[in-house]
């Protein structure tokens, strides 16, 4: 709390599209009803954070960045800071082309610009930011009330201000994390419903509306399932409604469901599901779980085996 | 009970065939498995871990087979007593839906025991099932043909055989009983944001009765 206490503004916001304050979530609190939330493409966002503050695992509080998923965003810096924007967007400094990808060190003055082009959620992360975080954590999550700049689970707004410390330590952690490649091929998933996943695996869906609280896809109607009792959800959860739309549920879908679910998304592909736009086709296939999980774990072990620490600089 | 299913792959479900099989479950794998979370639905209870596991469903298995299920005596929990002003909008029409006076079901309300079954639908929000008998044919009512679209803090709510107390303003498709200003949920108290907890057990008290007795 104390060093909170002492910050000052670095950024003002002139431009925001749909913009949230996002982190890893809240974790520990589900069983009392309060969901994790958090960035929407975990990879994108770690990779932002990686790039300016160099490795993330045991950040406590966790690092925050600013999801664009919209629009835009612009900033008036008034202190110096490090930045890193992850994902498909054009950005300017003061007018000028730059790059997304790599930390970038911003002067005091400065105009960032930020177009999302998409697909999916775009990352800015800044070395100095200390948002206030509820529950520890500083994630966004409109349903609950809880988080983001104003602290109450709304949007950035134009007029807000960024608070935290002057700061350009840059980590030189290199620009090799670069944009993922769009969704190809099928999405995997864990089957729940044998039956109902075999049919569901052979549609081909289409995408109707897409929100942090879950994507709506329509396809051929499936046999109409009834509600069930009241049961536990997460994310990538994929719930059949009875107007025969599926559901994927997204980090602030909830914490309990009552319609039937076919299975859940595999850890590896849940970011995919972030990416996906209105009018896209998607198919998914049914995966294993324990191979799914010891390659997740595999995969995750040689991440942070490239992610420099900054003690590996000195 | 259902043998164990992944569900997805860092979490396994496990559903079960009654309350009592949920809250043996539920505690006995919050025991022994402390770096999972465990939440509770109605008729199922979820273990879910912070990455995936691929060993999880073989943990889950192993620790499912000391749990005893046939156990109905449940640990002794706390008792949490909520003062309640029975002014509800629907205190009439639900009572008139039970046949029986607005006292009658005030009294019948706080009388039973209930108990957390599950949290969940906001931060803080429980699931009162009633613990032994029912006093009133409480699963009989179902929810509201309208939901209203804003319910206020603090109300006391009744609808498919549970109770609730809303703990911040949201929709709302229960039938409001009365409202109480016990707090529920505090987003700044980080080691203990929320009043109920799974297993809880919860009385209802009538501040009217209590002032004039």
């Amino acid at each position: 709390m104390n060093v909170l206490a002492d910050r000052v503004p670095i950024a003002t916001v002139d431009r925001a599209g749909l913009v949230t304050v996002q982190d890893i979530g809240r974790m520990g609190f589900t069983d009392i009803g309060v969901p994790v939330s958090g960035a929407w493409h975990r990879a994108r966002h770690r990779w932002a954070v990686a790039l300016v503050h160099g490795d993330t695992e045991d950040a406590h509080p966790p690092y925050p960045t600013l999801e664009i998923l919209s629009a835009g965003l612009s900033l008036t810096f008034q202190e110096p800071q490090v930045i890193a924007i992850v994902g498909s967007a054009e950005v300017r400094i003061n007018g000028s082309d730059a790059a997304t990808g790599v930390a970038l060190q911003i002067a005091a003055n400065s105009v960032l610009d930020i177009d999302h082009r998409g697909p999916g959620p775009v990352y800015l992360a800044l070395s100095g930011w200390q948002p206030e975080r509820t529950l520890r954590s500083a994630a966004t999550d409109s349903f609950c009330r809880l988080g983001g700049l104003a602290g109450d689970g709304t949007p950035v707004a134009r007029g807000q201000t960024l608070l935290g410390q002057p700061d350009l330590r840059s980590q030189h952690v290199g620009s090799f994390l670069r944009t993922a490649k769009p969704t190809t091929g099928s999405i995997s998933i864990i089957t729940t419903d044998e039956e109902l996943a075999e049919r569901f695996c052979e549609e081909t869906w289409h995408v109707k509306s897409t929100a942090r609280s879950g994507v709506r896809l329509s396809g051929p109607e499936l046999p109409s399932p009834q509600s069930i009792a009241s049961m536990p959800v997460v994310p990538g959860a994929i719930q059949l409604t009875p107007d025969g739309t599926a559901i994927v549920l997204g980090p602030d879908g909830g914490l309990t469901g009552g319609y039937p679910i076919v299975g859940v998304v595999t850890s590896a592909h849940l970011d995919h599901i972030a990416d996906l736009a209105i009018g896209d086709n998607v198919r998914f296939a049914e995966a294993d779980p324990v191979s799914e999980a010891a390659d997740f774990t595999a995969r995750e072990q040689r991440l942070a085996s490239v992610i420099l620490r900054p003690e590996d600089l000195s | 009970m259902q043998p164990a299913a992944w569900f997805g792959d860092r979490a396994v479900l496990v559903q079960v065939d009654s309350a009592a099989e949920r809250e043996s479950v539920a505690t006995s794998l919050t025991h022994r498995m402390p770096e999972a979370l465990i939440r509770r639905g109605m008729a199922s209870v979820l273990i879910e871990m912070p990455a995936p596991d691929p060993r999880l469903l073989e943990t889950v298995e192993h620790h499912l087979e000391e749990v005893d299920v046939t156990a109905t005596r449940l640990i002794a929990q706390q008792e949490v007593h909520i003062d309640v002003n029975y002014n509800g909008d629907d205190l009439a029409a639900t009572a008139t839906f039970f046949d029986v006076a607005a006292a009658d079901l005030i009294a019948a309300h706080t009388s039973q025991t209930w108990r957390v079954a599950m949290m969940g639908f906001a931060p803080g929000f429980g699931y009162l099932e009633p613990l032994g008998d029912p006093l009133l044919a409480w699963e009989s009512l179902p929810r509201r043909d309208n939901p209203r679209a804003q319910v206020p803090t603090g109300s006391v709510a009744l609808a498919a055989g549970m109770s609730a107390v809303y703990p911040s303003p949201s929709p709302g498709g229960w039938h409001l009983l009365g409202t109480t200003t016990t707090r529920l949920f505090d987003p700044h108290n980080e080691d203990n944001p929320a009043l109920l907890r799974p297993g809880l057990t919860i009385r209802f008290i009538d501040v009217d009765r209590a002032r004039n007795p």
